[in-house]
């Protein structure tokens, strides 16, 4: 390998431990090569140099920091027996490896080293490289050939987020479609006068129909427009922003693909002509001479109502069932039906369900609230259909949003479990010889450590083994999950796994230390090195002094790189190694977060579009009742109490439907987590978790988004005059 | 009785003075009152005549604190509405229409998603007190006076539009208002429930004691008042006593 003088980079990972001077790094982590060739060599130095040959590595900044390691200082790279040392001559910005060697040194590993391709510049061929004796198990790659692969790579990547980020965009669509079409629906019922005096003066119903179609379309095409124009902006302005923030950030040009300009202009007319579909056919039941009549509430005596209320028990009650058993036989496809017709079936019974809620929430507050809270209560209920349109795009948001939260919290629940399972211990410091017993005080005192504790051990013979640690464990909390041996049994020795396996009687363990010996049961304890056993038996077997300091971090966001890199420089202090899985606990819980806010981001884009549509509903609500409240005015109500009408009218339709949402919501995370979830994880299990903090934010987030929505058309309503409202015609 | 009292304007149940209104400016402007002086006696049925846009709801708005004058003074039950171009501020004039005035329109004079009942107690929740056992006494004789004990748990459109009217009626006495004012409280009805409605009014003044000004362009509704107010281009153009 040594021979290779030709411009290469091979291109490998190991997952191995790395650790200077007895810290280490987490458990493993992955290490890459560096080509010493500039040419095939995209990383970028934070400080230093780049390797120039074997015995030279770059460290990852972040990773530096947590192992206390400085350019000049030594790294050891590689299991017990399998060792590779290196001088850090750089650091670097790498977001994939802890540590990059030269190739040469990666080679030495024995195991655990993965080289996915070797990369030739410079002229080279592969062939040359086969003829210069490359290790077999790559692949021989030209540059450009790397290159190409690894660019799809990425766009493959690229194509999954955009897949996602259509996904939601769909959902977003679905709650346009609900706002719009009910927008329609009050508009053409503000309308009804004009229309009918349109068919009384010769107008056909089709005629009517179509004079209502044509307006969506021609409102559907001019939002496309819009749309589009600001959109393209917003582009452009935010590539243009990151460029001038961050001048070496990753992105290209702001650029228009004209299929998707178009197919995206297309889709906004389409569905602001489906969302017109239903209100214009309404249009068409105007009798000429009903122009005076106003709008009414649906009666659920009438036909119409019978059947929407009757398919929605159906589609309910089936759904309910769907989802019962889906949850069950554990399948994917018969909770998506189940879901969807459920949710079908609560929007179609919106019209009962919504007023009947808001009805009950509101009769206690209106004691407290008053004649505006009353008033505006009675205001929510009087049309219905209206109320539960209105509701649907908010109910959408809500519920897709519980599900998620619930979902999340459930998952991280059982990932949290099988992490305590693994690592019941936080970090331990530990020492082949006593260690002084200001360890654990001045490990107590680091930021972001909740509890340490020094462990007393000695060591012993083992058959098979040689000389181990003996250990008693502390007892107290520090141990996540209570594991078994935190608080030992008499006659009973807990095994580290590793050991465990070159042990040939793996039932029993017999220690000896100066001709004193126990003879005791073994049980496995993973996560743990060495073995534990009770305080009796380490007192029988003789010479025990500190040897460990077990440590539990908080779980608040302190930042769990500097409280390894704390604990690493105690450690080098006392002379003692590190092992910690708190770096590795904090980046598994950072992932879940970013998807759970990235969801919840996107998703609420559907919240705003339904929030509009609260605040378009009440606008014209409030357009419609010119003349009530100018009576109100008259009879005594204040300004301040007609606002105070209207935003509790608001809040209350966006949390009652925000309440609805979050159960419903916490339903269907029930069963997906039971459907989906816990047959993907047999082991560990999953329970459901309902994080009452973040539901509770999700409904603080809706009554704040329907006083929001009230206050411009609040503002407009309590600026008439009630004078010009009684003349309003 | 009034023409001996040395100040009209203290015991007066609404008294107006130099009142003017007017809309716009420049060669826009419109003067819909143009100095009005007026005194409306107490325990009277005042009516306020004249033809389209001769400025008598105009002048009924000033007198009953929904709009505010351009100048002039007006007094209603010992409270000062306006004087010299200064007004009381939106709140106050809100405050005093609950405590002091009772409304009786010609259209939408009751919410439809409330029942008459809750209609007629409207303003006792708005001025958020509690009726008292006074009230509630009082209440139950003027809804017997206007017939309306059966009626009480409709809502608005399950009524005809004389018992809405007289719903309307019930809950401008309710509050035993200073003075009730009535804008064309007759204009959308047929014959008999205006002349139905006209005797409710009629019997408000001399059973009750109440005072009532009433707005209407319509000459047989005037004549069950006791005093008729003619109004022609925002003045007064005669003022009848004792016409009853």
């Amino acid at each position: 390998m040594a021979a290779l003088r030709l411009p290469t980079r091979v291109v490998a990972t190991a997952r191995v431990p790395v650790s200077s001077s007895g810290t280490r790094a987490g458990d493993d982590v992955a290490v890459g090569t560096v080509a010493t060739d500039a040419a095939l060599r995209p990383e970028r130095l934070t400080s230093g140099r780049f390797p120039t040959g074997p015995g030279q590595a770059l460290v990852a900044s972040d990773r530096a920091a947590a192992l206390g390691v400085r350019v000049g200082d030594e790294i050891v790279v590689g299991r017990a027996g399998d060792t590779v040392t290196a001088r850090v001559v750089g650091l670097t910005r790498s977001a994939d490896d802890a540590a990059l060697l030269t190739w040469p040194d990666l080679a030495r590993l024995r195991g655990d080293t993965l080289v996915s391709a070797v990369v030739v510049g410079g002229g080279a061929t592969p062939a040359d490289v086969r003829a210069a004796g490359l290790p077999d198990r790559a692949g021989v790659t030209s540059a450009e050939d790397f290159l190409q692969h690894r660019a799809q790579e990425l766009t493959r990547g690229v194509d999954a987020v955009s897949a996602v980020l259509l996904g939601f965009a769909a959902v977003a669509l679905f709650v346009s479609v609900l706002v719009i079409a009910n927008t329609f629906s009050v508009l053409l019922a503000q309308r009804q006068r004009e229309l009918a005096l349109l068919r009384c003066v010769g107008a056909s119903r089709q005629q009517v129909r179509r004079s209502v179609r044509t307006e969506a379309l021609v409102i559907g095409m001019g939002a496309s427009t819009l749309a589009l124009a600001v959109g393209t902006g917003l582009g452009h302005l935010i590539v243009t922003v990151v460029h001038a923030v961050a001048p070496g950030a990753p992105v290209g040009e702001a650029h228009v693909a004209p299929a998707w300009a178009v197919g995206g202009w297309v889709l906004g007319v389409l569905v602001t002509l489906l969302a017109s579909v239903v209100p214009s056919r309404r249009t068409t039941r105007i009798e000429p001479l009903a122009a005076l009549r106003p709008l009414g509430a649906v009666d659920p005596r009438t036909v119409a109502g019978a059947g929407r209320i009757g398919l929605g028990l159906v589609l309910a009650a089936g759904g309910t069932a769907l989802l019962a058993l889906a949850a069950v036989v554990h399948s994917l496809p018969v909770m998506l039906l189940g879901g969807f017709a459920s949710f079908g079936g609560l929007l179609a019974l919106g019209p009962v369900v919504v007023p009947a809620c808001i009805r009950a929430v509101a009769a206690p507050l209106g004691r407290l609230g008053g004649a505006p809270t009353r008033l505006a209560a009675a205001n929510a209920c009087r049309h219905p259909r209206r109320t539960a349109a209105t509701a649907a795009s908010l109910l959408v948001g809500t519920t897709l949003v519980t599900g998620l939260v619930v979902g999340s919290a459930s998952v991280r629940g059982s990932v949290v479990g099988a992490m305590d399972h693994d690592h019941p211990v936080d970090a331990v410091l530990s020492s082949s010889r006593p260690l002084a017993p200001e360890v654990a005080e001045r490990v107590r005192g680091i930021d972001g450590v909740v509890g340490a504790a020094p462990v007393r051990g000695t060591t012993a013979r083992a058959a098979g083994l040689g000389e181990v640690t003996v250990l008693g464990a502390p007892g107290g909390s520090l141990a996540r999950g209570a594991p078994a041996y935190a608080r030992p049994a008499a006659g009973t020795a807990y095994v580290s796994p590793a050991l465990l396996n070159e042990m040939a009687d793996q039932r029993r363990i017999r220690l000896v230390r100066d001709g004193r010996a126990v003879t005791l049961r073994a049980e496995p304890a993973p996560g743990v090195d060495g073995v534990y056993v009770a305080s009796a038996e380490l007192d029988r077997l003789g010479g025990a002094s500190t040897r460990a300091v077990w440590v539990r971090g908080s779980d608040g966001r302190s930042d769990a790189d500097d409280v390894v890199a704390a604990l690493g420089s105690v450690a080098r202090a006392s002379g003692a190694d590190l092992s910690e899985s708190l770096s590795d606990r904090a980046y598994v819980l950072l992932q879940l977060d970013v998807v759970l806010y990235t969801v919840v981001g996107l998703l609420s884009i559907a919240l705003v579009i339904a929030l509009l549509g609260i605040a378009n509903t009440l606008g014209l609500s409030v357009l419609e009742r010119g003349r009530e409240h100018a009576l109100l005015r008259a009879l005594g109500l204040t300004r301040g109490q007609l606002r105070r009408m209207l935003a509790a009218e608001a809040v209350l339709l966006a949390v009652v439907t925000g309440a609805i949402g979050i159960a419903v919501g916490a339903a269907y995370a029930s069963v997906g987590v039971a459907a989906v979830i816990a047959p993907a994880v047999p082991d560990t299990g999953v329970h459901v978790v309902v994080p009452v903090g973040q539901l509770g934010l999700v409904l603080l987030l809706a009554l704040v988004a329907g006083l929001a929505a009230c206050l411009l058309p609040a503002r407009r309503a309590a600026r008439t005059a009630p004078a010009a409202g009684l003349a309003l015609e | 009785m009034t023409s001996t009292t040395p100040d009209p304007v203290r015991t007066a149940a609404a008294s107006a003075r130099g009142l003017t209104r007017s809309y716009g400016s420049g060669a826009t402007r419109v003067d819909a009152l143009a100095g009005v002086d007026l005194d409306i006696t107490t325990g009277t049925f005042t009516a306020v005549v004249g033809p389209s846009g001769s400025g008598k709801s105009t002048l009924m708005h000033c007198l009953a604190g929904l709009d505010t004058p351009t100048s002039g003074t007006v007094v209603v039950g010992g409270t000062e509405l306006a004087a010299d171009g200064r007004a009381l501020d939106d709140a106050a004039l809100t405050r005093f229409r609950r405590d002091h005035v009772g409304f009786v329109f010609q259209a939408f004079n009751l919410l439809p998603m409330l029942t008459a009942e809750q209609n007629v107690v409207l303003p006792f929740e708005l001025a958020g007190r509690r009726p008292t056992s006074q009230d509630r006494e009082w209440q139950s004789y003027v809804v017997d006076v206007l017939g309306l004990r059966d009626r009480m748990g409709h809502r608005p459109s399950a009524l005809s539009g004389g018992q809405q009217q007289r719903v309307a009626v019930a809950r401008a006495l309710v509050t035993r208002p200073d003075i009730v004012f009535a804008d064309e409280p007759t204009g959308n009805l047929d014959s008999r429930s205006s002349a139905d409605v006209l005797g409710v009014l009629r019997r408000s003044v001399d059973e009750l004691g109440q005072t009532v000004v009433m707005v209407t362009h319509d000459e047989g509704a005037a004549s069950h008042a006791d005093e008729v107010v003619v109004i022609e281009d925002g003045r007064v153009a005669d003022h009848r006593r004792g016409v009853a």
